[in-house]
């Protein structure tokens, strides 16, 4: 699968960028499509997603972890997701660094289907796959718009 | 390399002198139509019982992962589950399956549930049984494992290399057999011959898609102390010892069931492991447990065909004889050998095609990969090898700048040379296969189309002809696959039957055989008919097949075009033994001088007195109840039981072996025009004939001929399995997996030459798989038409981006 990169410009402070995305609720809520959520500790949660490609409808089990932090300008987080005879796994990179207009983020994702998901939407999985982690991202920015 | 030996031919030649020819040959309405076409079938999935439960599975998204742990918790919490089964649990209840590969490959532990490691995308980890399939389907969701990654080999030749993904670290290597054949002095035929023309093939991965999927009904009676299994496997004898191993019970204890069957194209061939399961299962609960796959789970992991890539040398003669082959192929086998390597040895028997070849070595490989595992699907290992040998001869054709026609009619085996021995000791029972290609070349006016086909050229069309010659080697000798395992218990290749004849004067038939729609009940009455001179409608043949009433083999079954030759040989015979029994009743009872009878038109009479005559009903009530008035001394009743046995011989120390009974012939010319915007070829003309020995039935011989040309040019067109790196299968459904629909289909001119089988009492030759001649001359066709390009065809499948690619230069 390939890597997937993005940037968003956020109009708040590196602080409260870290802030928002260390905080399980809080990042938990941008997640498209969350059904719902069981924080386990600031670094783990797990979640439970709606997932729909073609005619596969269903839920994944999503388990986030945070796999390395460098506060407050660097976090690596796994998403490991299973459901639908499939398995997901994303992970993601994530980079704050400070610029006039606030906080320029930037992320990197490694996406990897296997199973029916992967079969069934092989032609579009990539787009799906994309959408899914950037509107992750942008909902960041939409959230802490004008935040100090 | 030439005409059989007159001991040989003696050995093989059968007596068919109980035919009247009064009902062989006619079109009569097929006996299993009635009922299939307003939708009366019986197929698995109409079996309803009561308490009846339902199994479904969790399978694994991995091609290649090891099981670090299963969690079926949220799984046993689904109201309704019954009963849930991992890899760790089939352990404590079964033996692995047995491996019929030679060592090492034969230590790897296959089990129908995934232990330790799952090895391909789709392979069974757990099983659910519940009270609905609703349930069932939930709880399989709900179970959570554990998994961890591991690399995985899809590509056959790299499986191969050092340090390749292990897909079973129990064997220590991916190979699963080797072979190497020599027959004849290859090295002379290549030292000496005028030029030597190569090649690479690659035979691709489809299936036979059934529109029935794998289902079983297991069914374990507790008061009786029998399970009875519904299933609609193609050969359940082949599986019943390990269906009695698994569930620790006899063979009269295990009652296997096959009855209408919706398709199986050797799909299901290998379809016992579910059948072990839902037995064992049913034992378990006491409950009838029932499985039925979806499309998804047969296109993902029922069985594949595997894939074959072959490098090729001929050696040959500027006249255009081809003196020898070379070759080294390589078979993509799957994660299991669950049926394959058979094909390594399969194919021996055509391995020089139709023509006389005199020398021929190959050096055969077969390997283990992360995909589905195969078997042998419609044409099985005869179509990827004809494959070979058509495209070398159409490659030979342009090199020499000969007609493609004219090089197969130079080479084709002769019919004075009939019946004929080929390098690998193949005994080609009969046929004049030039005369066969002649009519079919006219038929197709193919010379018209050569002309026609220069004239469009000039106008920008883009037309190819394909024409090819290809064979149906049917009923097999099981003793081949002790070429690859020396050790294997299979010799010959039998088939019961029995013909009964009630006391009504009815008949009732049973067969060896588990149909899947070729038309065995229609067929099988013919022969019974035309022995017996009885009425077609009085002859009831049971749908098919009961181990408590069958009469079988070990070899029984329906799978390599075996019943024309083998099933209805042993129909021939039993219905023989019959009518002499009838004749001496009768003459007994109507006390014909010197014992003289004539049976006919459903009586019997005294040749020297035809007025001294009596229906065979008043015979048969005799034979049951009457007996003091039969001949003294000769038991009552009218059974008669017939095995057929050919003269099949072991493979010799050189691996020289006839592994067929019957080579049945066809010719397939096609004509095809390529779009040149969207790269999709359309059939302009379809011609395809075929000599099957002595049509028993034309209606059923020539639907199995639309079947397979159907199944042919789709796989050429239409039908490929796209795996991608990671072992994901791309198109697991219908909408990505392009099985032919009539749309596709295009009118096909289907033409018969007869000449029977001297070596079955029928004279009729095996034939329906067809030998995969329509994939051959779909590709050969679009070759021609994109030659001018300078585009050759390495693959089996030419889909319209290939073509394009060559259209736009962008590829060779």
């Amino acid at each position: 699968m390939p890597q997937f990169k993005g940037s968003e410009t956020v109009t708040a402070s590196r602080q409260v960028v870290w802030d928002f995305i260390t905080d399980p609720q809080k990042v938990g809520g941008c997640i498209p499509d969350l059904k719902s959520m069981h924080v386990i500790d600031t670094d783990h949660f797990d979640a439970e997603v709606k997932v729909g490609m073609g005619i596969l409808r269903g839920t994944m089990k999503v388990k986030y972890e945070v796999t390395s932090k460098d506060p407050p300008s660097k976090i690596t987080m796994k998403m490991d997701g299973s459901g639908l005879g499939s398995k997901a796994l994303i992970n993601a990179a994530v980079e704050l660094k400070e610029v006039p207009q606030g906080t320029q983020l930037d992320w990197v994702a490694d996406v990897t289907v296997s199973g029916t998901l992967a079969g069934l939407g092989a032609r579009y999985l990539n787009d799906v796959a994309f959408k899914t982690v950037s509107d992750l991202f942008s909902c960041v920015k939409e959230k802490l718009a004008g935040g100090k | 390399m030439s005409k059989a030996s007159p001991e040989i031919i003696s050995t093989y030649k059968q007596d068919s002198s109980a035919l009247t020819l009064k009902w062989l040959g006619k079109p009569l309405k097929p006996k299993e139509d009635y009922r299939l076409v307003r939708g009366r079938g019986m197929f698995v999935d109409d079996v309803q019982l009561p308490r009846m439960a339902y199994a479904a599975f969790a399978r694994s998204p991995y091609a290649h992962a090891k099981i670090k742990g299963i969690d079926v918790s949220r799984a046993a919490s689904v109201p309704g589950v019954l009963l849930i089964w991992t890899g760790e649990d089939l352990k404590k209840r079964m033996r692995p399956l047995p491996q019929a590969t030679p060592p090492p490959a034969r230590n790897a532990i296959d089990y129908p549930l995934a232990v330790d490691k799952v090895r391909f995308q789709g392979e069974p980890v757990a099983m659910v049984v519940a009270e609905s399939r609703y349930a069932a389907e939930d709880a399989a969701s709900q179970i959570d494992v554990d998994y961890e990654p591991l690399p995985v080999v899809v590509d056959a030749e790299k499986a191969l290399e050092p340090g390749a993904p292990l897909v079973h670290d129990e064997v220590g290597t991916n190979l699963i057999a080797h072979v190497h054949y020599k027959w004849g002095d290859v090295d002379y035929y290549f030292q000496h011959a005028d030029m030597v023309v190569e090649g690479k093939f690659h035979y691709h991965r489809f299936t036979g898609a059934p529109l029935e999927p794998n289902a079983v009904v297991a069914d374990y009676d507790e008061r009786a102390d029998i399970m009875t299994v519904y299933c609609n496997n193609q050969a359940p004898m082949e599986w019943l010892p390990q269906l009695s191993a698994g569930l620790n019970m006899p063979y009269p204890k295990v009652r296997v069931v096959t009855r209408d069957i919706g398709g199986g194209f050797g799909t299901k061939l290998v379809n016992y492991v579910y059948m072990v399961l839902a037995s064992l299962a049913s034992k378990e609960l006491r409950r009838p447990v029932k499985y039925v796959e979806t499309r998804t789970e047969n296109l993902q992991a029922a069985a594949h065909n595997a894939e074959r890539t072959c490098y090729v040398s001929a050696a040959v003669q500027r006249d255009g004889t081809v003196l020898a082959i070379r070759m080294k192929c390589l078979d993509d086998d799957g994660a299991y050998a669950r049926h394959e390597p058979a094909g390594m040895t399969v194919w021996a028997q055509v391995s020089t095609g139709m023509y006389r070849i005199r020398a021929l070595e190959n050096d055969f490989y077969a390997v283990f990969t992360n995909k589905c595992p195969s078997t042998s699907i419609r044409g099985f290992s005869r179509a990827p090898h004809l494959f070979m040998i058509e495209r070398m001869m159409d490659r030979i054709a342009r090199k020499l700048g000969m007609d493609p026609a004219e090089i197969r009619m130079r080479n084709l085996v002769r019919p004075e040379d009939m019946p004929y021995m080929t390098p690998s000791g193949g005994l080609y029972d009969s046929g004049n296969w030039p005369e066969g290609l002649r009519k079919a070349l006219e038929a197709a006016d193919y010379q018209g189309w050569r002309r026609k086909q220069e004239e469009l050229r000039r106008q920008g069309r883009i037309i190819g002809i394909g024409v090819v010659v290809g064979s149906d080697s049917a009923g097999p000798n099981m003793a081949q696959v002790k070429m690859y395992n020396p050790g294997l218990p299979y010799t010959s290749g039998t088939e019961g039957a029995l013909v009964q004849m009630t006391p009504d004067g009815k008949v009732r038939v049973t067969l060896g055989t588990s149909p899947q729609g070729m038309g065995h009940e229609t067929t099988a009455a013919q022969v019974v008919a035309d022995v017996l001179d009885v009425d077609y409608d009085d002859i009831y043949v049971q749908t098919g097949f009961d181990s408590f009433t069958s009469v079988y083999t070990m070899h029984s079954g329906t799978y390599g075009s075996r019943f024309a030759p083998l099933g209805l040989s042993a129909v021939y015979l039993a219905a023989a033994r019959l009518k002499e029994k009838l004749a001496k009743i009768s003459a007994y009872v109507l006390n014909c001088p010197g014992g003289d009878v004539v049976i006919e038109g459903g009586k019997a009479y005294c040749r020297a007195d035809p007025q001294r005559s009596t229906d065979l009903k008043r015979i048969a009530r005799i034979a049951y109840g009457n007996v003091n008035e039969m001949p003294p001394g000769m038991e009552p009743g009218l059974y008669s039981i017939a095995i057929f046995r050919p003269p099949f011989q072991n493979p010799d120390e050189n691996k020289r072996a006839n592994l067929a009974l019957t080579y049945s012939y066809n010719v397939h010319v096609v004509v095809v025009e390529i779009d040149p915007e969207t790269g999709m070829p359309r059939i302009l003309n379809y011609v395809a004939l075929e000599d099957s020995g002595r049509i028993v039935n034309p209606l059923v011989v020539d639907g199995q001929v639309h079947g397979a040309v159907a199944h042919g040019l789709a796989e050429a067109l239409y039908e490929k399995y796209h795996y991608d790196e990671n072992g994901n299968l791309l198109n697991s459904n219908f909408v990505d997996y392009l099985a032919p629909t009539a749309l596709e289909v295009p009118s096909i001119s289907v033409l018969h030459t007869e000449t029977p089988s001297p070596f079955t009492p029928t004279g009729a030759k095996g034939m329906g798989e067809g030998g995969g001649t329509a994939v051959q001359a779909v590709i050969s066709a679009v070759e021609d038409a994109l030659a001018p390009l300078g585009g050759e065809l390495e693959e089996s499948h030419a889909d319209p981006e290939v073509i394009l690619r060559i259209l736009k230069g962008t590829s060779s």
